[in-house]
């Protein structure tokens, strides 16, 4: 299991085992967390999921693809590592991994 | 309310296909969201004694007017379909091209992947939420323009004076196609989606276009900052749009775009005309209006779209064989009582999930300018005019299909 903690907008914080296979998104939707909306599923197809990636974290999370760019505007994921949840696949390389909820999602 | 045949005005057509011998007698059922069927029933009340039948049925002449389908009514079974690109292709979901024997397929709507993230991502920077919201304050100086110009009248109808009406400016605007065309295209998509006669389909098909073609060759030579400029200028693996592609990209947004926003906003105009205390409550409370509009779009979803399977598979228990058409009716799915105790009650602040802009890869690209159409036009509703309702006297009918929609909706207020 992976260490997964998410920060809500007014510094809560809730930390859950993730299983590896899962997606970032998936971790927060099975526990419940608010803030993440995931309207299309995990398809990165609303751009409700998003996250920031602790900048510790940031380089060791898969990179985004094409699609999730698309999604995004690519100054947010360079400057605040802006990241769709559903796009993160869950690895042992992840075990301790701090995200944090945007304010709103749209 | 039973799916009687005298609630429902069917269109007489020939040519309709003969079930399947595959398909269990038994799961053949009566459907009444046929092309071209009205009724002056509420167009909602179907659903109940539909979830009352089996998990997924088979109803004749659901997907083109003539073709039968399968109907999952689940929200569980369409969340899953719209995700299974394994067992069912998008393609030929849209009877148009084929009808009048063209080649050109719905982008990015019929395309399956891996082509359709390439697609999806080329086309994605068009609908950002924040080039969306930099359409705020146009598409509000549109409807506050609208609202004031009903306002003295103390009443309207609601279609053509304002659902259509807005939303088609704001596509002809992004389109980069002149205002003066609204009648025009306002023409166009009734054909596409409410006449029953195949051949008025076909014209209307043709005639779109021909149009688009057009000003696809105009932009070639007159590039702007319109959508139309952006499918000519993008690329997917590295080369430019092809033909077909081109087309159908601006035919999706043309058919995607309009009808569909017009209907939700009517339906939830409707619901605050017949529920003088949920106007009430949304007046006071505008910031409940986001949330209410979601849960009215669950409880009065308009849209099916529709899969062919490619692979044998089941729903429910039942075997779907390659070449079946199957029927993702959101307006099933939002009613589903598995999914939402008490369905055909609108709670305002239910909060619940919905697939009435569809789910999974194919979620409604233009999902956010249509949510930020209908909060303004009701924003702008309720604080423009003074308690409106329905009036009285006045016998409403309904389209069942394609787009569940009021043919009219006549509004009344106290001047």
């Amino acid at each position: 299991m992976v260490k997964i903690t998410y920060i809500q907008p007014d510094g809560r914080a809730q930390t859950f085992e993730v299983p590896p296979g899962y997606s970032v998104m998936e971790g927060a939707f099975k526990n419940n967390v608010a803030g993440i909306v995931a309207e299309c599923g995990g398809s990165c197809a609303c751009g409700t999921c998003q996250v920031f990636v602790d900048p510790a974290w940031a380089e060791r999370a898969a990179r985004p693809g094409p699609l999730e760019q698309s999604m995004l505007e690519e100054a947010d994921v360079e400057r605040e590592h802006l990241r769709l949840s559903c796009q993160i696949p869950v690895t042992d390389a992840l075990d301790g991994l701090v995200v944090r909820i945007p304010t709103k999602q749209r | 309310m039973s799916i009687a045949a005298e609630m429902m005005e069917l269109p007489q057509i020939q040519g309709i296909e003969p079930v399947p011998a595959h398909v269990p007698r038994e799961l053949v059922r009566p459907f009444p969201y046929i092309l071209g069927a009205k009724t002056k029933a509420k167009p909602h009340s179907f659903i109940k004694a539909i979830h009352d039948g089996p998990e997924v049925f088979w109803a004749e002449r659901c997907f083109n007017g003539v073709r039968g389908a399968w109907v999952p009514r689940r929200a569980e079974d369409l969340q899953r379909i719209y995700h299974d690109t394994e067992h069912y292709t998008s393609r030929g979901f849209a009877p148009f091209a084929d009808l009048v024997g063209d080649t050109w397929y719905f982008v990015p709507a019929e395309v399956d992947p891996p082509m359709h993230s390439l697609l999806r991502a080329a086309i994605n920077p068009l609908f950002t939420p924040k080039r969306m919201a930099a359409l705020e304050d146009k598409i509000r100086v549109y409807v506050r323009e609208c609202v004031a110009s009903l306002r003295g009248r103390g009443s309207c109808e609601f279609m053509s004076e304002f659902a259509f009406e807005f939303p088609v400016k704001v596509f002809l605007e992004l389109m980069g196609l002149p205002q003066s065309r609204v009648k025009q295209f306002l023409a166009w998509e009734h054909g596409l989606l409410h006449e029953p006669d195949i051949e008025k389909i076909k014209d209307a098909t043709r005639s779109v276009v021909a149009c688009l073609r057009e000003e696809i060759e105009d932009r070639r030579v007159n590039p702007r900052d319109d959508f139309i400029t952006f499918g000519l200028q993008a690329e997917v693996e590295g080369r430019k749009f092809d033909d077909n592609e081109l087309v159908g990209f601006c035919f999706n947004l043309f058919l995607g775009g309009l009808d569909t926003v017009s209907s939700n906003m009517a339906m939830q105009i409707l619901h605050l005309a017949e529920q003088p205390d949920h106007q009430a409550i949304l007046r006071a409370n505008p910031a409940m209006i986001p949330d209410a509009i979601d849960e009215m779009m669950r409880s009065y979803a308009a849209v099916a779209t529709s899969r062919e399977c490619i692979k044998e598979t089941k729903i429910g228990g039942v075997t779907v064989k390659p070449g079946d058409k199957v029927h993702l009716a959101t307006f099933l799915a939002g009613r589903d009582p598995a999914a939402y105790p008490n369905p055909e009650e609108v709670i305002l602040d239910r909060k619940a999930r919905h697939v009435s802009f569809g789910y999974g890869p194919h979620l409604c690209i233009g999902m956010h300018l249509a949510r930020r159409e209908m909060r303004i036009a009701m924003e702008e509703m309720l604080a423009g005019l003074p308690e409106f309702s329905l009036e009285p006297g006045v016998e409403m009918s309904y389209y069942l299909a394609a787009v569940i929609q009021p043919v009219e909706l006549r509004l009344v207020w106290t001047v």
